[in-house]
């Protein structure tokens, strides 16, 4: 899926994360994590980016997120989002 | 500790004379002082007292304030949140921070990278811009012992290529960059033309865009307030110091060449940053200037060339700049900008 923009979601409190998408040069999804929990959580936050990003049918972006001890539902929650406002789609509810 | 989860965001603005009062007395608490800013953001309790503040300029996160008896209850984050969505949301990718050596570890936690520190203030960013800028110059990379001269150049006068030349004689290759920020009464782009044009007998000189790294909004606020504070001594170091770190190198840059300043205070206070600072970088050398005086004695600077434009005495002009810029000057796509002078704007 192309990228018209860069899509923005979340926050940086507690409890939330904040994604940031943007269309890259390098191929597939690159993510750059910040996180509070990074040493017990990193390696599951960054696989649940990746995969619910896939899911959105993402290509070639980077993602950058800022993470303050979210739950799997909330990574999900706010990739789908900043993917759906980076490509201009709408969510089939 | 109160309760600060009934806090509401609004913006605010100096016409907003109410809740403007209030963000003042915050951050007149935390020492600093409301600038003219592209946005604003305050959270109130429900008492309508403002608890945290920040804003931006272009794509500087300025004046970010948490009253002292409600931190820790996680609002920073709240406003910094906000002011990042609607930076990002814009499309911007770069953003950037100066602020005090204590808020390190805060910036950090929210993605912000420490690109300089100097004795009382820190500059961060977030998003690699640096990186993409050093990128960019090193295609202008020549091998030699190179040398940089930074001018705003508003207008390009004598005293600007009798600089440029003395500089040139003196290094292999001569990098001359232009401050890109569009807060000079002759716009960036025509500052930069008349510049391109008017070194263009020099072959060793490249004209670059100094971009948001050298003196611009981001690097060296103070430099477009004009004033002097006690922030610009902290501002003129990080400013050098980013120069000497990340752009010298890219560049092969060994030398610097200012003009002498004498009147200005706060270039005065950059060139003795440049003095103090350049050792501790190995750099060769900094060369100071003294200024070039007309035929008649009086000195050569931009300023001066802009009140004879507002006195409209275009044949002393004619004196003091090389034959691009008085050819500009005269020619129709200069008047909006002359108009502008002779109603003071500088």
């Amino acid at each position: 899926m192309k990228l018209e923009k860069n899509g923005v979601a979340g926050t940086l409190e507690s409890g939330d994360i904040m994604v940031e998408i943007r269309p890259s040069e390098k191929q597939g999804i690159n993510v750059e994590l910040e996180s509070t929990v990074a040493n017990l959580f990193g390696r599951q936050i960054k696989q649940v980016i990746i995969e619910t990003a896939e899911k959105c049918g993402l290509e070639n972006v980077d993602i950058i997120a800022n993470d303050k001890g979210s739950l799997d539902c909330t990574i999900r929650a706010r990739v789908t989002t900043a993917a759906l406002r980076a490509t201009g789609g709408e969510f089939k509810w | 500790m109160s309760d600060f989860s009934g806090v509401e965001l609004r913006e605010v603005s100096p016409c907003f004379k109410l809740s403007m009062a209030e963000v003042n007395k915050l951050l007149d608490s935390s020492g600093l002082k409301y600038e003219k800013l592209d946005y604003m953001a305050a959270l109130f309790d429900v008492d309508g007292k403002a608890v945290a503040c920040g804003g931006y300029s272009g794509t500087t996160i300025k004046c970010v304030a948490v009253s002292e008896e409600a931190r820790g209850a996680g609002l920073s984050n709240k406003i910094i949140s906000h002011l990042l969505q609607r930076l990002l949301s814009d499309g911007n990718k770069n953003i950037t921070i100066f602020t005090k050596p204590e808020n390190e570890s805060m910036f950090a936690s929210f993605g912000f990278k420490l690109i300089e520190r100097a004795d009382k203030a820190i500059f961060m960013e977030r998003g690699g811009g640096i990186k993409e800028y050093t990128n960019w110059l090193s295609q202008y990379k020549k091998e030699g012992n190179n040398g940089a001269v930074v001018m705003n150049c508003n207008p390009f006068t004598n005293g600007h290529l009798y600089l440029v030349e003395y500089a040139a004689r003196h290094c292999d290759n001569l990098y001359v960059f232009v401050l890109s920020e569009d807060k000079s009464v002759f716009p960036a782009d025509v500052r930069f033309s008349l510049v391109e044009k008017g070194v263009s007998h020099l072959n060793n000189v490249t004209v670059l865009k100094a971009g948001e790294y050298i003196i611009s909004n981001a690097t060296f606020p103070s430099y477009f307030l004009k004033e002097y504070s006690d922030v610009t001594k902290a501002h003129t170091q990080i400013d050098v110091r980013i120069f000497e770190r990340y752009i010298a190198p890219s560049l092969n840059i060994r030398k610097r060449f200012v003009g002498e300043e004498l009147f200005d205070k706060v270039t005065r206070e950059y060139n003795s940053s440049l003095e103090k600072i350049l050792p501790e970088f190995n750099m060769d050398r900094l060369f100071i200037i003294p200024r070039k005086a007309d035929e008649e004695g009086d000195i050569i600077s931009a300023s001066r060339v802009r009140k004879l434009i507002a006195e409209g005495d275009f044949d002393k002009i004619r004196k003091e700049v090389p034959d691009v810029t008085y050819n500009f000057l005269t020619s129709d796509k200069a008047l909006p900008i002359i108009e502008k002078i002779k109603n003071g704007c500088k």
